[in-house]
């Protein structure tokens, strides 16, 4: 009481500063202060405070309380004061929070206290007093300065405990701390990134500040799904088929790469980290080589609706790239087919142009001779009437087969095919038609000894007898026509073999017609079976495309080889195919 | 200069004569029939080559030219032909699409003046055919270039 009297003389006629040491003055003067301060006092203290006001001063607060006494404190909320705080809150006006403050001050309308050393729960040992007029207006302009920047106490407290980070949009002037948040930000991520780059330089320039490594330990290690935007350019084609490569690799590699235009007028780098941080890295200069040069401004923000809205963009792009390069897939599919027609059209016009010169060649024979006899008015006699028919003979019969080959031609490119499948003896088929090739031989005078050996009598087939006569046909024409011109062998052999045992031990006839001829010019070859081809200038290469179809057709292999004889001379050639039979002995069997 | 020659006897009257180069038997055959029908004097080959070693200067008036030939084709029995004889008249007689149709507009024609010949389709009436040869006979487009 003496004391208090004391203090209000004093204040009545002297300002006085002073510096008090010791416990029990520090503690005095503080009590006093607040026993003074008939309103209220304000006070501004750093996150260590809550617990040393708690331990020290809390009866003097309660006492505050009752009396209609109005106290209010900024300080620094965290998780460790926090239950000082919240019991703080119960004993006063209003705690508000204001991160990182340091000072330590109390103020009233007359009186300021202050302390530089604070301890947890320990005595204040050490306190400045000043009545001032001067110190007190300065303080409490400071206190009130900073009462409006800080944030209710509720708040924080909230914060922390529901473990939400406060929302903050962040400008970095300095591309190094850019540099470490953006790795930062890339190491804490735990579900999802995605990144842009606006330029292939920016991803060369991050590529050597561990930008990329830590994306690839990101999704690696951790798991997390990294999708990337970036416009394609040879020179990072490399490290993006690096990457592509890494996904298929690792089964945890999750790293997808899109690409973008160049030109699409991005010109900033920009991360999104699981959806709740961005970080934007605006584009400075583009022609620098470091990373640190070309940067300028940042911003990080973890504000939902910034962030949300980077994400949506970045889907949005996302969905373009894929659906561009769907176009182009498609496109190319389209000049795929474009060339495909264009192949199949230049195949018609060979066709036409085959077909016209064939048919119209046999004409002309016909034609001229049919004009002879009518101008001779019948005086043609003997041995010229007879090479006249003879000519006109041929050209039909030309005519006749041409036509039939274009008619099965027609039939196999529009799969109507069909065979007249009967049960019969392929020894009888060629016999036959071997039959009819010697009488053309003698016919013709052609110096050609076509030879028919066969080690069996009954070979059973069930096939189109007509078709099979036809390739036999079609081989035998072949031979004789590239043998012709100088003479020589055609040789026809009928052979049994069991086929691979895989097919259900399906034994097969093999039919071999080997000539002494010309033999298979190396440019036909490859295409021997195909539509066209052939050297001669007389034929339209139609026989074997039509062979390999019937023979095919039949369940059979049809091949050629050129023939190499015993001294090693490339000689004519031997073709070779097969029909599956049937084994008489397993019916037997059977039966 | 003339150009219209006369044979060794230097007579008018006497038969012109024809060279028929084609790969099939049948035509040659049938055509040197047409011909000689008609009051020419022909010739065939079907080897190309042995066409070209038998071909002196002089020797035709025309030479009917098949196109589509083994070895040797019309077109480079023409050259070859012109080389030993360049006022020889040539007529090609094909029964090819591409030929006949397109052959004006490629680059052998603007280079060869083959323009300057003459095309007939097979198959040809042999009234046709000996109406078109007369006609080439009696034409002197050589001239006209001349002058």
């Amino acid at each position: 009481m003496k004391l208090d009297i004391l203090i209000l003389v004093i204040a009545g006629n002297t300002e006085k500063t002073e510096v008090l040491e010791g416990s029990d003055n520090t503690k005095n003067v503080i009590l006093q202060f607040m026993s003074n301060a008939k309103i209220g006092w304000d006070n501004c203290v750093d996150s260590t405070a809550p617990s040393v006001i708690i331990a020290q001063f809390k009866k003097q607060l309660l006492e505050s309380k009752n009396r209609g006494t109005r106290v209010r404190i900024v300080t620094e909320i965290t998780n460790d004061n926090l239950s000082y705080c919240k019991e703080l809150m119960d004993l006063i006006d209003e705690l508000r929070h204001l991160d990182g403050v340091k000072c330590n001050f109390s103020v009233s309308k007359t009186e300021y206290v202050a302390t530089a050393i604070l301890q947890k729960d320990q005595v204040v040992t050490q306190v400045i007093y000043s009545n001032a007029k001067g110190i007190v207006e300065q303080h409490r302009y400071l206190f009130g300065t900073l009462w409006n920047k800080s944030i209710p106490g509720e708040q924080k407290i909230r914060e922390i405990e529901k473990g939400v980070k406060p929302d903050v949009i962040e400008i970095i002037k300095n591309s190094s701390r850019a540099h470490s948040l953006y790795l930062n930000i890339i190491k804490d991520s735990k579900e999802e990134i995605l990144l842009i780059f606006p330029t292939s330089n920016a991803f060369i320039r991050q590529e050597k500040v561990e930008v990329i490594q830590s994306l690839i330990e990101a999704a690696e290690k951790h798991n997390v799904k990294v999708r990337i935007l970036m416009p394609t350019h040879n020179v990072t084609e490399h490290s993006v088929q690096r990457l592509k490569m890494r996904k298929n690799q690792y089964r945890n590699g999750n790293i997808d790469i899109r690409y973008i235009e160049e030109s699409s007028g991005t010109k900033a780098t920009i991360l999104v980290v699981d959806r709740k941080m961005s970080l934007v890295m605006e584009l400075k200069d583009d022609s620098k080589t470091t990373f640190f040069e070309a940067i300028g401004l940042s911003t990080y923000s973890n504000s939902r609706p910034g962030v949300l809205s980077y994400v949506s963009i970045f889907e949005s792009l996302w969905r373009q790239a894929e659906l561009y390069e769907q176009v182009k897939e498609a496109n190319m599919q389209l000049e795929l087919a474009n060339e495909q027609l264009k192949v199949h059209d230049k195949m018609q016009k060979e066709f036409i142009n085959v077909a016209a010169h064939e048919l119209r060649t046999p004409i002309q024979p016909i034609l001229s001779t049919v004009g002879i006899i009518r101008s001779r008015k019948g005086n043609i006699k003997g041995q010229e009437l007879d090479n006249s028919l003879d000519m006109i003979a041929r050209s039909a019969e030309r005519l006749k087969r041409l036509s039939s080959d274009i008619l099965d031609i027609t039939k196999i490119e529009s799969h109507s095919l069909n065979l007249n499948k009967e049960q019969f003896n392929v020894i009888d088929v060629i016999s036959n038609t071997v039959g009819e090739f010697k009488n053309q031989i003698t016919k013709n005078n052609l110096n050609i000894n076509l030879i028919f050996a066969n080690n069996e009598d009954v070979i059973m087939v069930e096939a189109d007898r007509q078709r099979i006569a036809q390739v036999v046909s079609n081989l035998l024409t072949n031979a004789i026509k590239f043998t012709k011109k100088d003479g020589g062998v055609v040789s026809i052999e009928v052979q049994k073999k069991a086929e691979g045992k895989e097919d259900g031990n399906q034994d097969v006839v093999v039919i071999t017609v080997r000539d002494t001829g010309q033999g298979i010019h190396p440019e036909i070859f490859p295409k021997l079976f195909t539509k066209f081809a052939t050297k001669s200038f007389q034929g339209t290469g139609l026989g074997l495309f039509i062979s390999i179809n019937i023979v095919e057709a039949h369940g059979g292999k049809i091949w050629a080889e050129n023939n190499v004889t015993a001294d090693g001379i490339n000689k004519g050639s031997v073709f070779y195919f097969t029909l599956p039979i049937i084994n008489s002995n397993r019916n037997h069997d059977q039966v | 200069m003339p150009r219209i020659r006369k044979d060794k006897n230097n007579n008018y009257n006497d038969k012109k004569r024809v060279l028929i180069v084609d790969d099939e038997p049948d035509l040659c055959t049938v055509l040197k029939m047409v011909l000689e029908d008609n009051g020419f004097e022909a010739n065939s080959f079907e080897d190309p080559t042995l066409a070209l070693k038998n071909f002196k200067a002089d020797s035709y008036d025309l030479v009917l030219l098949d196109i589509k030939m083994p070895e040797m084709d019309g077109f480079q029995l023409y050259r070859k032909m012109k080389e030993i004889d360049s006022k020889v008249k040539v007529c090609f007689l094909t029964a090819s699409e591409l030929y006949y149709e397109g052959i004006r507009k490629e680059s052998f024609c603007k280079e060869d003046k083959v323009d300057k010949e003459f095309f007939l389709a097979k198959p040809i009436e042999n009234e046709d055919l000996v109406n078109q040869i007369n006609k080439i006979m009696s034409s002197n487009i050589f001239e006209d270039q001349d002058n």
